[in-house]
């Protein structure tokens, strides 16, 4: 049968003898095999019998022990040993590095520097030489072993030949035949390679910081409300449901909503927000963001994979693994690499040797050159370097880039059509105007207010709502309604303190007979034409006023479509509001275009006919369009769009949906989600161009005898590291 | 002597010409069944071991990957057609599942392109 080991946190343990305890108790269950308790890492690793998991009998067993258990999650675990491996792998690239150099330096000076051509100094440099060929370049011949007996070759294979060839020759030279030495050049073409992979090592993991940083946000401890009393559990243990405290200073464990309790919390982790956002009842809470102010107690709603965290560092994790279809290039060539290689310095040798009678020495070095400035590395790393640290500076920017092909999308995007509620704006109507009618026999705004209100209170139109709300912000009493009517697109009636109250359109009043005024009409197309929904109140026949109620425009939304027409892309609104209203609207915003009257469906058929070049000033050819939405009931129109822009409500993300998830409910974040792609992939086209050129003009100067191999030897080390550290320098550059 | 060089360069070109040919003519190994999957064990030390793996379309392919070296070049393998870039740590094995949808010939690589593998799917 097979065991299964599972490795648990254990709190609680403050003596060797506890965890004596616990391995005595948990040995007692059945189907456990072995168990150990480590004191000193808080971990027990129990092995079971089987496939069957027992976590909940271990962690009540340890429970009754008077301690607390939580299995270790998979990822936690991978994550911790990875990450020291990495760090010890570093270390000794670094050490073999320092050795190798320290036995490569007095080759050198003797051979380059006091040009020692006696025969001790032969010997000597043929021992030290020999160390580092042998010792520290064991690696090499050890790879071309493992590939010859796969009958295939690889990089090893190029750097054994070519320092084997110089070291080999020189040996040969010193004891058996006449002729030059040229020890360092093996030597030091060992030293660069191993030093290339040393920086590269070390600057890769650079790369992969942004992840580190967001699982390091994770809390670890909750306090739980359980059975009356506030206890810490740890973080796996808290439930849905499960009621935490939070005090002021302390990170939020969980997502879930507030229910007792005010305080600001500090969200800046999850959307780069800087500005503490205010919590009262009722409130969301996300997990990993910091407390400031006040104590609460909220629910908790999602825990585990299921919170924003966990998603949003999924996200990352997905399209860091992600390769952009640029790649598939870079793939391709490296394909036939290594034999081509080989050949080529077979022909570079023959050339120089047989064809242009030059001495053997410098066909020799001429051979080894073009074998080890020929690895296409910094081809391969261009991409992935780039992409990894470009999503992850999006992250720590509340800007989720889902992958290669987003990013690239982003880069070509022509157009861009942004759904109007609650992406232009806040996407909560407000009552903007009151107006009342010159003969309206006394009735003060307020009580236009307050009539309309207390009908509008039955109706459930959006447009009721912001009524009621600002009735309520102004302190005003809803009145009781009898004989309610609602007058589906037109308007709603009633009866409020034996008065007969209508509100709606001005179609409504020519219905039920009532005049609306020259003035009234003229006040109410003037309104229409600031892009406000305008609503005709009327009191026992006579019209007393109107009321406009308008989807405020956020406050960056006009200056970042400004930003985006300066960076020639051109902007549309979509929207299902009338053309009137949609083109007060969109000078409001200064917007190019509008697609007024859609319906929620036809959304993404729009998208379609833009993306043909269906589209003045557009020549009739495919057209990138990007869509940004809510993400939420546009999802069609985000998903047939070339790239789809998901923007978060504060922190209640539509991750599903978008190659590109927003966080913060911020236009200015899809200019910087642009700029992001675009210098992403300015940096992986800088790292390809660097490294297709280094290849295609090192070559030719290497078979040309232009390039003492050593020399060779550190361009290629150098030219993987500078890929590296040019995408590094992304995390720079300003948003 | 030139004479010698340019007979001696057209045996270096004929021997290229015959790699390309044999690596053309590799077969690979086959995959061995288990569960309804097609599993293969890919060693990696120097050179993916084996490079060439034929599997059938239709099933589920399952790559078991194991790294035994600490080599920086092999550390993620990449199956571009996939869009799959993985992290093998050394010593561990890392396993990927594919389900092709068509047949051809898919190259898997490090990074730096310089460790090859193709899976045939036929």
């Amino acid at each position: 049968m097979e065991n299964k080991k599972t490795t648990y946190n254990i709190s609680g343990m403050h003596c060797a003898s506890c965890a004596l305890t616990i391995e005595n108790n948990l040995k007692k269950l059945p189907g456990v095999k072995n168990v150990t308790v480590n004191f000193a890492t808080q971990k027990a690793v129990v092995q079971c019998e089987g496939e069957v998991g027992q976590e909940p009998e271990i962690i009540a067993a340890v429970k009754d022990s008077g301690y607390e258990a939580a299995a270790v999650t998979e990822t936690e675990e991978a994550l911790d040993q990875a990450q020291g491996l990495r760090e010890k792998e570093i270390k000794k690239e670094r050490n073999i590095f320092i050795f190798s150099l320290i036995l490569t330096l007095p080759v050198a000076v003797l051979s380059m520097i006091l040009r020692d051509t006696s025969f001790q100094s032969k010997i000597i440099q043929s021992l030290l030489a020999g160390l580092v060929q042998f010792y520290f370049g064991w690696r090499f011949y050890r790879g071309t072993y493992f590939a010859f007996k796969n009958k295939t070759a690889n990089m090893d294979t190029l750097i054994a030949i070519g320092t084997s060839a110089a070291y080999f020759y020189s040996l040969a030279t010193t004891y058996l035949i006449k002729g030059e030495i040229f020890y360092e050049t093996s030597a030091l073409l060992i030293t660069f390679v191993i030093l290339g992979k040393w920086l590269e090592a070390r600057a890769k993991g650079k790369t992969g910081e942004a992840i580190k940083k967001l699982m390091g946000l994770q809390a670890k401890t909750a306090r739980v409300v359980r059975d009356g009393r506030e206890i810490d559990v740890p973080i796996q243990e808290v439930a849905p449901g499960d009621l935490v405290m939070v005090r002021p200073g302390e990170k939020i464990p969980v997502d879930g909503q507030v229910m007792e309790g005010y305080s600001s919390v500090d969200e800046s982790m999850i959307s780069g927000e800087s500005i503490p956002v205010e919590k009262k009842i009722g409130d969301s809470v996300v997990g990993a963001t910091i407390n400031k102010t006040g104590s609460f107690k909220f629910k908790a709603t999602k825990v585990g994979k299921d919170t924003v965290l966990a998603q949003i560092i999924r996200v990352v994790e997905d399209a860091q693994a992600s390769k952009a279809p640029i790649q598939k290039f870079a793939d391709t060539i490296s394909g036939y690499f290594v034999p081509a290689v080989i050949a080529l310095g077979l022909i570079t040798f023959i050339s120089w040797y047989f064809l242009v009678l030059s001495p053997f020495v410098t066909a020799l070095l001429a051979f080894t050159a073009v074998l080890v400035i020929a690895c296409p590395c910094a081809l391969g790393l261009a991409t992935p370097t780039a992409i990894m640290v470009g999503t992850g500076k999006g992250a720590e920017n509340g800007i989720l880039i889902r992958g290669g092909e987003p990013l690239e999308a982003a880069n070509k995007i022509q157009v861009i059509v942004f759904d109007k509620t609650g992406t232009l704006t806040k996407g909560q109507p407000e009552v903007t105007d009151i107006i009342e009618a010159p003969n309206a026999k006394r009735q003060t705004r307020n009580k236009i207010l307050q009539l309309t209100a207390s009908l509008e209170n039955r109706s459930e139109h959006p447009l009721a709502e912001a009524i009621v709300k600002k009735a309520k912000e102004q302190n005003l009493e809803l009145l009781s309604v009898t004989n309610f009517a609602a007058i589906a697109g037109h308007g709603v009636k009633g009866e409020v303190t034996g008065q007969d109250v209508l509100v709606g359109t001005e179609k409504l009043m020519a219905q039920f007979n009532i005049a609306v005024a020259a003035n009234i009409k003229e006040d109410k197309s003037r309104l229409e034409n600031e892009g406000k929904t305008v609503m005709v109140a009327a009191i026992d026949s006579n019209v007393v006023g109107l009321i406009a109620v308008a989807d405020t425009l956020k406050e960056t939304t006009a200056a970042a479509i400004k930003q985006l027409q300066k960076i020639k892309i051109k902007t549309i609104m979509i929207t299902g509001d009338n053309q009137r209203t949609a083109q007060a609207i969109a000078r409001q915003v200064g917007i190019d275009e509008v697609l007024a009257e859609v319906l929620p469906e036809d959304k993404a058929k729009e998208i379609k006919k833009l993306q043909q070049g269906e589209l003045k000033n557009f020549r009739p050819r495919r057209v990138v369009v990007a869509m940004v939405g809510d993400g939420i009931n546009d999802a069609p129109a985000l998903a047939q769009a070339d790239l789809g822009i998901a923007m978060g409500a504060g922190t209640d993300i539509a991750i599903e949906t978008g190659g590109i998830i927003l966080i913060k409910n911020d236009l200015q974040d899809v200019i910087k989600a642009i700029k992001l792609s675009r210098q992403t992939l300015a940096k992986i086209k800088q790292n390809m161009f660097w490294a297709l050129f280094y290849n295609s003009v090192g070559i030719p100067i290497a078979a040309l005898g232009l390039l003492r191999a050593e020399f060779a030897g550190l361009a290629m080390a150098l030219s993987s590291v500078s890929v590296v550290v040019n995408s590094l320098l992304l995390k720079r550059k300003k948003l | 002597m030139q004479l010698i060089g340019i007979i001696l360069i057209i045996m270096v070109a004929v021997l290229f010409w015959l790699w390309l040919w044999y690596t053309k003519n590799q077969t690979g190994v086959a995959a061995k069944e288990s569960g309804g999957r097609q599993v293969f064990d890919v060693i990696v030390k120097g050179v993916y071991s084996p490079n060439i793996i034929r599997a059938k379309l239709g099933e589920p392919i399952r790559i078991n990957f194991t790294r035994q070296e600490d080599n920086e070049c092999s550390r993620f393998v990449n199956f571009s057609d996939w869009q799959i870039r993985r992290e093998l740590p050394a010593g561990r094995t890392v396993t990927i599942e594919i389900t092709p949808t068509g047949k051809g010939e898919f190259i898997f690589a490090c990074d730096m392109g310089m460790y090859q593998g193709k899976l045939i799917v036929e």
